[in-house]
């Protein structure tokens, strides 16, 4: 599974991927996080195959745009609940995309 | 409780997500890589030692080219982007849609004059049209961005009424794209004609007179030292962006910074630039750390924590905080709508700012004149982005201090609740553990 993790400007969404990704590998789930900035959702959906888009709690600002995009692209679209978006709640939000986008 | 969080969270979130505001952010982000390596130019004059400034002096004028083709061009630069991101949100074809905008900003922003033969031989400068450059910087942003924003507007506005010349199938995207915008552009392009030579009217002049109320927030005074400080903050608290809300103020600083830029090409220093009220003195002064000068915390919660929820949390938030990153402390804390912190949040930059706008009024620190990328750890920023002035450095470290002064309290009446909290869930653990056994 690879998923998008948008931010505004991609900088704090590349360390929640990275705690993400390293909370997979723990788990031995097979999962693939890239982290960009909300202007750029557009162009890396069309770029690569992407399962799933999400979005950092502080660029909700972006929620209606970007989720149009995803719906676009047929992929579900998750909002991370604030409490997630920390790199020391990586495994309650590998839980939550778990949960969301079903295995 | 009358008062729903929630709500205004939800609100706050309409007003930075607004359309216009979203695409002028965007498109004016796209100036800063060009900015930056003009900005080097500028401090590449200012090194602190005598013999490289003695070498670099008779190159002063001709280091200012870079400068002015970069941020002195950035009305130019941003109308582009502004109108290619909201053309985007309108699934219009970015290029042409961008092209047209610029064409009509150009209009309405340049009178063009002329160089005979009897003053190119006077001036070296070939015969020719000239432009003059001013409404090409931060002067004409504003006109920059309502150009982009009209174009594209009025170009959505035909599309979706159909009244366009659509190409038969067969011919390439590219072709029939840019005969889409073929009416819209040639409405648009009479209009900006029209209003320019028809009715003389200077759109740009006029612009800066009906905003001149904002334009008290980029003058170097008190209030806008305080006042975007504060809307920051007061956004993050919040849960969103912060800095959607100085949006509308950035044209003010940038044109401040450019003035000094240009101040330096001209032979000014650091020290003797007219203007401290840049984006680069809430940045690398203020918001050391990220917003709310939040580093000052991090250092608490790391090394004088006595939870630990405190000290793993610390550990983890305090290195992204000294690129001035702070989402990992700001919803890992969280910050957002958390009572314990939202006075220090505030209180602590407001503080920052206020020290900061002291020292450079009383020319204890020098100003900044240079755009020096914002993820550097701010003692390095600041030395860089003042003309490597190392009053600067110590300035930052004060910043912190005061900060952590000012979180200190509120830090400490967090620690102890939550150290309570983990003693209790320890002790009915140890309680859960005896029943078993």
């Amino acid at each position: 599974m690879r998923i998008l993790l948008s931010c505004s400007g991609g900088m704090s969404s590349s360390l929640i991927a990275e705690a993400l990704s390293d909370e997979a590998k723990k788990r031995s789930v097979d999962l693939a996080v890239d982290a960009t900035g909300s202007e750029s959702v557009a162009d890396d959906l069309d770029e690569k195959q992407y399962d799933a888009v999400l979005l950092a709690p502080q660029t909700v600002y972006r929620k209606d745009a970007i989720k149009a995009e995803a719906d676009s692209h047929h992929i579900p679209f998750l909002m991370i609940p604030r409490l997630m978006y920390s790199p020391l709640q990586a495994g309650k939000l590998l839980d939550l995309v778990n949960e969301k986008l079903g295995k | 409780m009358a008062f729903n969080t929630e709500k205004i969270s939800t609100d706050m979130a309409k007003i930075a997500g607004n359309r216009y505001l979203t695409a002028i952010r965007d498109g004016m982000a796209v100036i800063i890589p060009v900015a930056v390596v003009g900005s080097f130019f500028t401090i590449a004059t200012q090194l602190p030692i005598d013999s490289w400034k003695a070498f670099i002096k008779p190159y002063v004028a001709a280091l200012g080219l870079p400068i002015t083709f970069s941020i002195g061009l950035m009305a130019l630069y941003s109308c582009y982007a502004i109108a290619s991101s909201l053309a985007q949100t309108y699934k219009l074809d970015r290029n042409s849609s961008a092209t047209v905008a610029v064409m009509v900003f150009l209009l309405l922003v340049i009178k063009p004059g002329a160089i005979t033969a009897a003053i190119s031989k006077k001036t070296g400068i070939a015969v020719g049209t000239v432009f003059p450059t001013q409404n090409l910087g931060a002067y004409g942003l504003f006109t920059a961005m309502l150009a982009a924003i009209v174009s594209v507007e009025v170009i959505h506005f035909f599309k979706a009424r159909n009244l366009v010349i659509r190409m038969p199938k067969g011919v390439p995207a590219s072709v029939s794209n840019s005969f889409m915008a073929l009416v819209p552009a040639a409405v648009l392009i009479v209009a900006a004609w029209a209003v320019k030579e028809g009715l003389h009217f200077d759109v740009n002049a006029g612009l800066l007179t009906l905003l001149s109320p904002l334009a008290h927030f980029g003058k170097d005074n008190f209030l806008s030292v305080i006042t975007p400080i504060f809307f920051n903050s007061l956004f993050w608290l919040f849960g969103v962006h912060g800095a959607v809300s100085s949006t509308p103020v950035y044209p003010y600083w940038y044109k401040n910074l450019y003035a000094n830029m240009d101040a330096v090409t001209h032979g000014a220093t650091a020290a003797t630039v007219p203007h401290f009220m840049t984006e680069q003195f809430f940045q690398f002064f203020v918001y050391i750390g990220g917003s709310g000068a939040i580093l000052a915390l991090c250092i608490l919660l790391a090394f004088a924590s006595k939870s630990s929820m405190g000290r793993t949390l610390g550990k983890v938030v305090i290195i992204p905080s000294i690129f001035n990153i702070n989402e990992p402390i700001i919803f890992g804390l969280p910050i957002v709508l958390n009572p314990y912190f939202a006075a220090p949040f505030i209180l602590a930059p407001i503080a920052d700012g206020i020290i900061t706008w002291l020292a450079m009024i009383s020319h204890l620190v020098n100003k900044t004149i240079a755009l020096v990328p914002w993820t550097l750890p701010a003692p390095i920023g600041a030395y860089m982005a003042t003309g490597f002035d190392w009053r600067a450095i110590i300035l930052t470290l004060v910043n912190i201090a005061v900060a952590m002064v000012i979180y200190y309290p509120f830090f400490k009446a967090w620690d102890r609740r939550q150290l309570a909290t983990e003693q209790a869930a320890a002790a009915a653990d140890a309680q859960t553990g005896a029943a078993e056994a």
